[in-house]
């Protein structure tokens, strides 16, 4: 299963809506809001592949996110896929 | 500040395709990480909606099966019109254009065929190249490498005005997600010519 | 309080992306709570000969990542596409995890123990019923040095026969006959550190760009810093490579040597040679004899531009500008691999290479050398100098050589009786032989011969014949089709060892996960082996990795390829020892056979007077390099009516040989994704076919339905296909006419014709 932890950048004065946001979104941790714009947060899917549909779901549904970035990836349950 | 530093450094270099890092990258140059093409010889996307009859005989006739009916998404106004996914496969733009000809519609025209598909840009944050790995594949398989693409200072770098957009460097490019991409050349296919 | 590992990795997560930003997430607790969790380990790219060092991630034993070593000389920190997927081959889902024995046309699991007891008992049956020459080993050069070296004592050493062999026959043994002929010893004197100080290349039949990318990046970087670099191409192809040509001349395949005469001829003409130097370091032989300069001169009468464009199919005045290009240049480097090597006369491709370089006296001086490269990682460290061919004994010994069957018997322990005084069979033989029935056992390691022997398929009757024995890390190959037995090998990570790269440089790998399943140290499976065979005297003193590379450093003590300085404890430090290394204060050798050599330096002084060269190695005399008056020869196979295109295989840069490992990676999958037939566009319009279109190559051993590409890199008049895939196995066209000296096969040449399939 891989996890992700990351840094999701806000605009300063939506952080505290995005945050209220995130803590709605499945599979979505958080880990309270530093230097006043980060929020830190932890993604959680069965595959790499829903890591990545939870941070285009946040791009482009919750308004007031300027970026998402990652800090650490944990992949090593992933089975290896080859085709 | 030293650890998260190499890590960070870490992550960039070895799973540093995670979408965040390549969508940022691709929003800046417009294109997406799973761009789409109009087949050869339409004119703008505004037109070629208009004109296609969605008859699908360029797809058919296809000898590469490059041209497909796009069902990604349904809000998008291209849904169930006949594209390119060059990172499935890229348009070989035939001698005889096949394509073109089975067009009953207009919406494909042969005096249109030497317009560009789109022009290839390199995602620097992602290419093998930027990042100490020596990687020249989508320049060796470019049907016109050394001209439309070349490698300078072993990075690839494309020549715009001689890239036809075809696509063959978004379908072989060895990062997982794509670190060449099409920029479509749909919106000023008119104003190239 | 106990935390789910769950909750425990979400934790770490979310803490690390906090100190991403510089915030500590989790009071009390460190801030790179990750550290030591990712470990880096110094080791060597599995890939080609050319050895650049990797740093391997690991984590929780899984290899995770591989990046550049940038402290490493030979590619400082950069990596070519394939090394960066090698963790995808680590984890494959190929991965063979444990031994098989065939039952009933049926591979049933067994332990290794079994399986090594099974095979024990045939090899003892075979060599009691028929004798030990009808028992033979197959190896590797990307096996390590020590694998290699247990390979040799249990076959030489112990079950008595130099039926002994390994795939660099079929890449390297040209450049080893060319070594030992023109030079004296094997190996190229210089280093990749000529590179940097070379005014000029000579690129003849090598696409360096993708088989050798890094090298590659490093000419380009040095071009391009010294835009007065000049870069000469010898190739029948336009490949990758031609982008940093400044010339680039296109031979008709096999027909090229009668152009390095001809320039030979134009630098003796226009007194581009170095006179003084031929005086003090160089004689003169025809095909037997020794001659002198005025004789070769009068050799080379006949080796007008104008005689060897005709031959060549190269305009004459390119040769000439070739030839001047070689000639005025301050330093030259010529760098050649398989279209010199695998020719039926590949030993003297490579001579008359060398005879370039001695003729104008650019060798052993910076930036000048004769430099053959690697396509195997251990060719030169594990076959040429660790002995692993039919005629060879460790330490570039010969079998045929008393006093080296003297002095390798004594360090294994073995009565020198047992070491037979005849070389065995070489690789064609070996399985020629093993068709015929006269081989009815084999050892196969580290390599997929049913699939990379040329003409490959008529070779597949013995394999199915016999008993074949296949240790393998992968499964299935091609090989292990035929196999009776199967043994579950340590792929690379899982072992320690070392690899000897094309610039003499070893280096060394450590261990750095456990293998997969019950995979087993090839080393140790042929030591466990010995035992159950009846040796157990011989092999049970080997424990660890360190004893088999000590034993073996001891006999290469005093050779010319001296490693005796290059313990285990200093090659785990640095970036490996370029030999001769002789003791273990000496830094190690950038060139052989000139100061700073120190077995040049031990020379009296005499032989070394007035001399700046002295070529000590054990085929040369009285310290004098040779240059060849070899006659002008064209391929075994040439094309005609009937035949009318030459064929040439060869790589792309993202796989790599039988594709067992690169093929594990989606990703170089997707860049080549399957073979194809280059065809001339001019060729293509004649013979109506069409970029993309299925045709069949054939050839007089078999034919071949493949995808063709209508491309502007052949010449017109070749054809070019890349041999990676079993699917579209190259192979089955090739031809196994191979050189008379060196045994190597001539694949880059045969006669083939194509039709629409």
């Amino acid at each position: 299963m891989p996890i992700a932890g990351v840094v999701i950048l806000t605009r300063e004065e939506m952080t505290s809506q995005v945050l209220n946001q995130l803590q709605n979104v499945e599979n979505v941790t958080t880990y309270g809001v530093h230097k006043n714009n980060n929020i830190v947060a932890v993604f959680e899917g069965q595959t790499p592949k829903e890591l990545e549909r939870i941070n285009d779901k946040l791009i482009n549904e919750v308004p007031g996110i300027l970026g998402i970035y990652p800090a650490y990836v944990n992949y090593e349950d992933v089975e290896e896929q080859n085709d | 500040m030293s650890e998260p530093i190499s890590r960070k450094d870490f992550l960039k270099e070895v799973f540093g395709f995670f979408r965040t890092e390549v969508e940022k990258e691709s929003r800046n140059i417009g294109i997406a990480a799973d761009s789409f093409l109009l087949p050869p010889g339409a004119g703008g996307q505004d037109e070629f909606l208009q004109t296609c009859s969605q008859s699908y005989q360029c797809v058919s006739v296809c000898p590469y099966q490059a041209i497909e009916v796009f069902r990604n998404d349904p809000q998008d106004a291209r849904y169930g019109y006949p594209v390119i996914n060059p990172r499935r496969q890229a348009c070989y733009l035939c001698e005889d254009f096949p394509c073109i000809s089975a067009c009953k519609s207009g919406a494909l025209r042969m005096e249109r065929k030497t317009i560009p598909l789109g022009t290839a840009v390199v995602l620097k944050d992602i290419c093998f190249s930027y990042k100490g790995i020596y990687c020249p594949s989508c320049v060796v398989k470019c049907p016109l490498s050394g001209i439309a693409i070349s490698m300078v200072d072993n990075k690839p770098v494309v020549q715009e005005e001689e890239c036809t957009g075809c696509g063959i460097c978004v379908q072989v490019c060895p990062t997982e997600q794509p670190a060449i991409r099409i920029k479509p050349s749909t919106q000023n296919r008119m104003e190239k010519r | 309080m106990t935390v789910s590992r769950r909750e425990f990795l979400k934790t770490s997560a979310a803490a690390t992306a906090a100190a991403s930003i510089g915030v500590n997430l989790l009071p009390g607790m460190k801030n790179n709570l990750f550290a030591g969790q990712v470990e880096w380990h110094k080791s060597v790219c599995r890939y080609c000969g050319t050895g650049c060092g990797v740093m391997v991630g690991t984590k929780d034993g899984k290899v995770v990542a591989v990046k550049g070593d940038k402290e490493n000389t030979i590619n400082r920190g950069h990596l070519c596409v394939k090394a960066f997927y090698l963790p995808k081959a680590v984890n494959s889902k190929t991965r063979l995890k444990h031994a098989m024995i065939k039952k009933n046309g049926k591979f049933e699991k067994v332990t290794v123990d079994e399986a090594l007891d099974f095979v024990a008992k045939k090899f003892n049956e075979i060599r009691q019923k028929h004798g030990a020459n009808a028992l033979a080993f197959y190896g590797s050069g990307q096996a390590e040095t020590e694998e290699t070296y247990m390979a040799n004592k249990l076959w030489k050493g112990c079950i008595g026969t130099n039926n002994m062999e390994g795939n660099p026959r079929l890449c390297m043994a040209s450049a080893v006959g060319g070594y030992l002929t023109s030079l004296g010893a094997d190996e190229p004197a210089g280093t990749y550190q000529d590179i940097e100080q070379a005014k000029f290349f000579m690129l003849i039949g090598s696409n360096t760009a993708e088989a050798h990318p890094i090298l590659f990046e490093r000419i380009m970087r040095h071009k391009t810093k010294n835009p007065d670099v000049q870069i000469l191409i010898i190739d029948p192809r336009k490949t990758p490579t031609d982008q940093v040509a400044d010339l680039h001349l296109f031979p008709k395949p096999g027909y090229d040597l009668a152009i390095l005469h001809a320039m030979a001829k134009i630098i003796i003409d226009e007194g581009y040679a170095d006179e003084e130097f031929i005086k003090t370091s160089v004689i003169f032989k025809d095909n037997k004899n020794k001659i002198d300069y005025a004789g070769y001169k009068e050799f080379l009468k006949k080796y007008t531009p104008e005689y060897a464009s005709q031959r060549s199919g190269v305009p004459a005045e390119d040769i000439i500008k070739a030839a001047r290009m070689f000639g005025k240049a301050e330093t030259a480097m010529s760098l050649w691999t398989m279209g010199i090597n695998q020719r039926t006369r590949g030993v003297w491709a490579n001579n008359l290479i060398t005879n370039l370089h001695l003729l104008t006296g650019k060798i052993g001086k910076p930036g000048c050398d004769s430099f053959s490269l690697t396509g195997q990682p251990n060719a030169c460290g594990g076959v040429r100098e660790g002995g692993g061919l039919c005629h060879l004994l460790p330490g570039h010994r010969l079998v045929v050589k008393e006093k080296h069957r003297q002095q390798v018997a004594k360090v294994w322990g073995v009565p020198v009786e047992r070491i037979q005084p005849k070389p065995g069979k070489h690789t064609v033989a070996m399985f020629e032989a093993l068709n015929k029935g006269e081989i009815k056992g084999i050892y196969i390691m580290c390599t997929n011969p049913a699939q990379s022997l040329p003409n490959a398929s008529k070779y597949w009757k013995g394999l199915e014949e016999q008993f074949v024995v296949v240790a393998e890390s992968f499964f299935p190959t091609a090989t292990t089709k035929y196999a009776d037995v199967v043994l579950p090998s340590a792929f690379w990570t899982e072992k320690e060892g070392v690899y000897g790269c094309t610039e003499r440089r070893s280096q060394y790998m450590p261990k750095v996960k456990d293998p997969e399943g019950d995979a087993v140290w090839d080393a140790f499976l042929l030591r466990d082996l010995g035992k159950k065979m009846g040796f157990v005297k011989e092999f049970e003193k080997y424990q660890t990795a360190q004893d088999i590379w000590d034993e073996y450093r001891g006999l290469t003590k005093g050779q010319d390829m001296d490693l005796w300085g290059a313990t285990y404890d200093r090659l785990k430090k640095v970036r490996g020892l370029t030999w001769p290394v002789p003791s273990e204060d000496h830094p190690g050798t950038y060139k052989r056979y000139t100061d700073g050599d120190p077995i040049y330096d031990a020379l009296p002084a005499e032989k070394k007077k007035g001399r700046r060269m002295y070529f000590y190695g054990p085929k040369a005399k009285d310290g004098y390099a040779t240059i060849w008056a070899r006659p002008d020869k064209g391929p075994e196979e040439p094309t005609d009516a009937e035949y009318p295109l030459a064929l040439s295989t060869g790589r792309v840069m993202e796989h790599w040989h039988t594709g067992t490992m690169t093929m594990t990676a989606p990703e170089l999958n997707r860049a080549v994704p399957k073979a194809y037939v280059e065809i001339n566009p001019s060729d293509a319009k004649k013979m109506g076919i069409n970029n993309k279109d299925q045709v069949v190559v054939e050839t007089r051993r078999g034919s071949l339905e493949i995808e063709a590409r209508v491309i502007d890199r052949p010449i017109p008049g070749t054809i070019f296909i890349p041999w990676h895939w079993e699917k579209w196995m190259a192979n089955i066209l090739t031809i196994d006419a191979f050189d008379p000296g060196s045994k190597e096969p001539e694949y880059k040449v045969c006669a083939a014709r194509i039709k629409k399939a």
